[in-house]
């Protein structure tokens, strides 16, 4: 207890502030620098203190705790140095030191240890670099890892591809193992070709493809081809469904899964065959239609040398085909021809300007004798991928330029003879008719002047000429009539025979309208004729049935169309005299006459008349009768234009 | 109507004689001149030749033309008298023997103003001369003379 008591008691010494002299500027220097010392070893145990709880990871922390234990010791030294100045307590400021000792030799002892510890602490620009090293080090492996997975993708990619374009070659590929023939792959084409799934495909060899004939030579040319490319062979192949198409085949030596193998690229080739065969037919069938032709046929290339000379053009010329083929076309033709021929083939070629091809023309050939004659020919080219060609078709014509030049004299000849009908018909018109007036009026003048010197005898022959004179003009009209037939031009139109023939039968009633008759006319006839002319006719045909019914008590006549013969034909049909059948031949015969002129009126012309107009409208005239037994006339106009009946 | 004249061009003696006993039957005392040629018929309506003195003005009331005439036929005097003035509306009757086509059109082609065929038997002749005389002689309007 004493020893505390004389701790905290001054004792007997001075305070330190004494050893001064109480020079006030002493000790308040003194007192100010050991309380700012004081002051700031406190404050510096506090700032480390923050400073190793913000930093737990600071490596030898306890250093800065004795760091600081020896600060305040320090610090409490300086403060005993102030209060010692006025109070003495030197022991307790000894002990104080005594403490600081204490804390500090340790702290020196441990802090000699640590230094060599705390230099192999990296410094901070070390800790900084390996920070950026590491930094650097992700970045790059985080760029090696995008890379990979692109990679990676790319390289996924390429194979799908690779797939998709094997699956997708328009052809059918497979490979197949050299050694066992089987098939180890196979596309998308080849599955839908052949109609195996894959699975049945990768279960196939390729024998199993060919038919059982084929498979010695398959086997032979496996063995003799084990390399290279192997172009264009045909084959047969099978499908699952049994079918056999043709096919090419271009296959390849490759490695696959480690093995030999071949690639086999297949093209269906059926329908080319087919075309190839359907041209072969048509090729041949053409070449024998050319070689069994009657006309002559040959062909030129493009220098106007014959390629192709067929048998009737050996016959025509008299060259054989070996003679002929090379040669140029201008030694079949006369020397004449040979000029515009070559300018004409020329300016085709340079110009395309055709002005015999695609025509028929005549012209000479001339044989192999020399001897011309006259042709006709057609011509047409074609173009190969070796240049155009050209085909004529020739025919002998000689024949034919006969027959023309005797047609065309023939018609000449027609011509003339028209001519002079016409001029006749004309002198007859004018001049044959004169006479006639003379003989009558003057036959009548006798008979009025000299009435007194005349006996009836006389009279009555005087009466004859004239009516023989009058007989005689309608005569030579009506034979001016019937040639005028012949030379009138026809306007054919659609003519309404019901009504013509109605207008026709209304005239005869009212010339005798005493008389008592039926005229039956069938409603809508029609036909394509000339107006006038059909009006002659259907005249004299109603004409003649009104004139030979006309001693019936009742006259009955008809008009209408029926089937006769299998064709369809006009009709007037009367209930009148009738003729004998047996004399029918006369019936049309001009100036014949089947009555009596003085039973029946008449000049034998108005038949004759009728059947001519029928036969210029292509049609024909008959007819059906019994004596007393009425007749029936049947005609036919354009057999074309028939109406229905 | 009697100072009319007719003027019938006719090369046949027969049917001139006849033509005239057919006028003289209908009752027709016109004065009738007679030219025989196509010439003659022209000269006459021209007053020239053997008519030079004739007096222009006097034109006959209708002309029956035959056809067939020596010299100039009808159809060529017919055009002339057309192609001239003083005779281009003179009344022009064909009378002949033929009724061709042809001769039908050329004639009224050519501006013929009738066209009558003369028929065979010599009665007919008479009632168609006594018609063709009623119709251009009496009902039949001249035109205009001109002077």
């Amino acid at each position: 207890m004493d020893f505390f008591r004389q701790l905290l008691m001054s004792g007997d010494f001075q305070p330190h502030g004494f050893c001064y002299r109480w020079n006030s500027g002493l000790v308040w220097l003194n007192v100010l620098s050991d309380a700012l010392i004081a002051l700031a070893y406190f404050t510096i145990p506090f700032t480390l203190l923050w400073f190793i709880r913000k930093r737990r990871d600071l490596p030898f922390s306890w250093m800065f705790g004795l760091f600081g234990v020896f600060i305040i010791a320090c610090g409490t030294t300086h403060v005993m140095e102030v209060w010692n100045l006025w109070h003495a307590q030197y022991w307790m400021a000894g002990i104080i030191k005594a403490i600081t000792a204490v804390a500090s030799i340790p702290t020196a002892i441990l802090l000699v240890q640590l230094v060599p510890k705390a230099l192999a602490l990296p410094s901070p620009d070390e800790l900084k670099a390996v920070n950026q090293h590491l930094v650097d080090r992700t970045e790059e492996l985080g760029r090696a890892n995008a890379e990979l997975a692109s990679a990676n993708k790319a390289l996924q990619q390429f194979h799908e591809q690779q797939r998709l374009l094997f699956d997708r070659v328009p052809y059918p590929v497979w490979v197949y193992e050299l050694n066992t023939l089987a098939i180890t792959e196979v596309n998308e084409s080849a599955i839908r070709s052949y109609g195996y799934t894959r699975e049945e495909f990768l279960s196939l060899t390729i024998k199993d493809l060919r038919p059982a004939e084929d498979i010695p030579r398959l086997l032979e040319n496996v063995k003799k081809t084990p390399e290279g490319a192997e172009t264009a062979q045909s084959w047969r192949h099978r499908k699952k469904n049994g079918d056999l198409i043709d096919v090419e085949i271009t296959s390849g030596a490759v490695v696959f899964e480690g093995r030999d193998a071949r690639l086999v690229v297949a093209t269906d080739i059926t329908e080319r065959k087919k075309a190839e065969q359907a041209r072969q037919e048509s090729e041949e069938k053409f070449r024998s239609l050319a070689e069994t032709a009657n006309d002559a046929i040959l062909s030129a290339d493009n220098h106007g040398n014959i390629v192709y000379f067929n048998p009737a053009a050996e016959r025509l010329f008299h060259y054989s085909s070996s003679e002929a083929i090379g040669r140029s076309l201008t030694f079949l033709m006369p020397g004449r021809y040979r000029e515009a021929h070559t300018k004409g083939f020329d300016r085709f070629l340079s110009t395309g300007e055709a002005r015999v091809i695609g025509r028929t023309v005549e012209m000479d050939g001339v044989k192999k004798d020399g001897t011309e004659f006259p042709i006709e020919i057609s011509l047409s080219s074609w173009r190969t991928r070796e240049g155009v060609f050209f085909t004529g078709i020739l025919s002998d014509i000689t024949e034919r330029k006969r027959a023309e030049a005797e047609i065309l004299r023939g018609n000449a000849e027609l011509k003339a003879v028209n001519q002079e009908l016409e001029a006749f018909s004309y002198s007859v018109s004018h001049d044959l008719r004169a006479p006639l007036r003379s003989i009558d009026g003057f036959s009548l003048a006798l008979l009025e002047d000299y009435e007194e010197k005349l006996d009836a005898g006389g009279k009555d022959s005087l009466h004859r000429v004239r009516a023989a004179t009058q007989r005689m003009g309608v005569l030579i009209d009506d034979l001016l009539n019937l040639a005028r037939i012949t030379r009138t031009e026809m306007k054919l139109q659609s003519v309404d025979l019901s009504a013509m023939a109605r207008s026709i039968a209304g005239e005869l009633a009212k010339s005798q309208p005493e008389r008592k008759s039926e005229l039956r006319i069938r409603e809508g006839l029609e036909a394509f004729a000339d107006s006038h002319l059909v009006r002659i006719a259907l005249e004299n045909l109603l004409g003649n049935a009104w004139k030979f019914t006309s001693k019936r008590e009742s006259a009955s006549i008809e008009f209408g169309k029926t089937r006769c013969n299998g064709s369809l034909a006009y009709f007037v049909r009367d209930n009148g005299a009738g003729f004998d059948p047996a004399h029918a031949g006369r019936l049309f015969g001009a100036f014949q006459r089947l009555h009596d002129t003085n039973e029946f009126p008449g000049t034998g012309v108005g038949l004759a008349t009728v059947q001519r107009i029928i036969h210029r409208h292509g049609g024909r005239i008959w007819a059906e009768s019994a004596v007393e037994g009425g007749a029936t006339f049947y005609f036919t106009l354009l057999e074309a234009r028939q109406e229905g009946a | 109507m009697d100072d009319k004249i007719i003027l019938l061009v006719e090369d046949n003696a027969d049917d001139e004689k006849l033509a005239l006993l057919a006028l003289k039957k209908s009752n027709i005392r016109n004065e009738v001149v007679v030219a025989r040629d196509g010439v003659e018929a022209l000269n006459y309506l021209f007053c020239r030749g053997p008519y030079l003195g004739r007096d222009v003005n006097i034109m006959p009331q209708v002309v029956l033309l035959d056809l067939k005439l020596p010299k100039l036929d009808g159809l060529e005097v017919l055009r002339r008298l057309r192609a001239d003035q003083r005779t281009k509306l003179l009344p022009v009757v064909i009378l002949t023997s033929s009724n061709e086509d042809q001769d039908r059109m050329n004639s009224y082609g050519l501006g013929a103003n009738s066209y009558v065929r003369k028929p065979v038997d010599f009665d007919q002749f008479v009632a168609a001369s006594a018609q063709l005389g009623l119709y251009w002689l009496v009902l039949n309007e001249a035109p205009p003379r001109r002077t």
